[in-house]
């Protein structure tokens, strides 16, 4: 799966990757309030500095290059109307910030493992209740989805879903998370779990 | 619906973030009071693998015909199950993740996603059940305000930030955004009643039903703020001129653009405040 690649990324080792997660959180907002604010295609000049990071992290180019692409189909969806309302270069300037802000966010997720951004985020008084959210759901997500994947790959051997069988598929799916979440919290508690 | 980073302006952005944070703090004091169906302790996990079940939920494609297919967004789903105040909390983490770990969402603009999805959609999708009951038709209404009230406040940003979506881009956003909440409300009421037959445990007593005059009413509020949205979004000349004053064109000044163009981003969240302290009052005294 791809976000698993991700994760793989975020655990190597590098100057950036070892770098404390605070101070890339607060580089990666600076960037993108530049990348914000700066007006036509002057955030075209953040773009070296984010490549040379890049190298700096040891991570793959393209690979990254292109998983950032995943946000321009929707770009340029309303480039496209922004063009047609007249405006082109208007248009261009999207496609440019937007672009560039998903390789920053990117570049910042490959290089920060999700305990330690949690931990940033907690450190800023974000409150703990949700921090421990993101961290179950994120822990559970491939857990969840893997089955979600089977029923449906299951699903498209007998032909593919039809709506009632699709709403079956989710119920079972809530029933066996729901079972999950107890069997968790029974094995948090016998751990020494204190809320 | 999600809004990337680089499509608002920073005015826009910054107003909605500022709402968000606090009310996040709000939300997880409410969420540790209500903690509706297991004492403190489970409600963690049970929230964070709900979470997981809503990323997961999302690979389970419903058809709905000429090939194509709409996944569940869950987040009135969320809201019945396990009240809006938790359902508002996951489905933040959910986006958080998205932003962060999936490219789905800007990570400036996460508090802007946060208030259309998790707050303002979760509230809107929990409105109608509170006040009618957990019969099909309320459910109904829930999910597809839910992907109404996100759609608005998503076409009423980006025209606030100078981007006019008008003409037949706008029929045809719109078209879309009203089939995708049909059939999440489709969905929604398929999936709950699957829910009570399979694991009837797992749904919350039903809420008392309250007057249904103040049920039309506070159902009319929403309406009229989601369709005055869509009407702001189809006709900004008023806004047109903020678009010189922000990022998207040319500005010599880059502070300016921070100080520019507060006036409307302020006036429409104060209307909007004002719609959704009505629809509180009016389902609260029962």
């Amino acid at each position: 799966m791809r976000h698993l690649l991700l994760d793989q990324w975020s655990h190597r080792s590098s100057t950036i990757h070892s770098a404390d997660a605070r101070t890339k959180l607060v580089l990666l907002l600076l960037v993108l309030l530049t990348i914000s604010l700066a007006p036509g295609s002057i955030p075209l000049v953040i773009a070296p500095i984010l490549l040379a990071t890049i190298q700096v992290s040891r991570l793959p180019l393209n690979a990254l290059l292109i998983r950032a692409a995943l946000v321009l189909p929707f770009s340029a969806l309303l480039a496209v109307a922004i063009w047609f309302s007249g405006d082109s270069s208007g248009a261009a300037t999207l496609l440019i910030k937007s672009y560039l802000s998903a390789l920053a966010a990117l570049l910042f997720a490959a290089t920060t493992p999700l305990p330690a951004w949690t931990a940033a985020l907690r450190s800023w008084h974000v409150p703990a209740t949700l921090i421990a959210i993101i961290q179950v759901t994120y822990r559970y997500l491939f857990v969840i989805a893997e089955e979600a994947q089977t029923m449906s790959a299951a699903a498209r051997a007998r032909g593919g879903f039809r709506f009632s069988a699709a709403t079956g598929a989710l119920a079972v799916l809530f029933a066996r998370s729901w079972q999950r979440a107890e069997s968790v919290h029974r094995a948090m508690l016998a751990r020494g779990y204190q809320p | 619906m999600h809004i990337p980073d680089g499509f608002l302006s920073p005015p826009v952005w910054l107003s909605f973030d500022a709402i968000s944070v606090p009310a996040i703090g709000w939300i997880v004091h409410r969420a540790k009071k209500a903690a509706p169906l297991t004492p403190d302790a489970a409600h963690i996990p049970l929230l964070g693998v709900m979470g997981a079940f809503v990323f997961a939920a999302q690979m389970i494609n419903f058809p709905v015909g000429l090939g194509a297919s709409g996944h569940l967004l869950g987040g009135s789903l969320l809201a019945i199950i396990l009240g809006p105040a938790a359902a508002m909390l996951v489905m933040t983490a959910v986006i958080v993740l998205q932003a962060l770990l999936f490219q789905d969402g800007g990570v400036l603009v996460v508090g802007v996603n946060i208030f259309n999805m998790a707050i303002a959609g979760v509230a809107a999708g929990y409105l109608p059940v509170r006040l009618m009951g957990r019969s099909a038709f309320p459910v109904f209404l829930g999910g597809a305000f839910s992907v109404l009230v996100s759609a608005a406040l998503v076409l009423w940003q980006l025209s606030l930030s100078g981007v006019a979506i008008t003409g037949r881009p706008l029929w045809t956003a719109s078209v879309l955004f009203a089939i995708t909440a049909v059939l999440e409300g489709l969905i929604t009421v398929a999936a709950i009643r699957a829910i009570g037959r399979l694991s009837p445990h797992s749904l919350p007593d039903q809420p008392q039903v309250s007057f249904p005059a103040r049920a039309a009413f506070a159902t009319l509020a929403l309406l009229l703020a989601t369709g005055g949205t869509w009407i702001a979004s189809a006709a900004p000349d008023g806004l047109q001129h903020l678009a010189a004053n922000i990022g998207l064109e040319a500005n010599p000044v880059w502070t300016s653009a921070l100080l520019d163009g507060w006036p409307a981003p302020a006036a429409g969240i104060t209307g909007l405040a004002c719609v959704y302290a009505l629809c509180t009052l009016g389902g609260k005294r029962r």
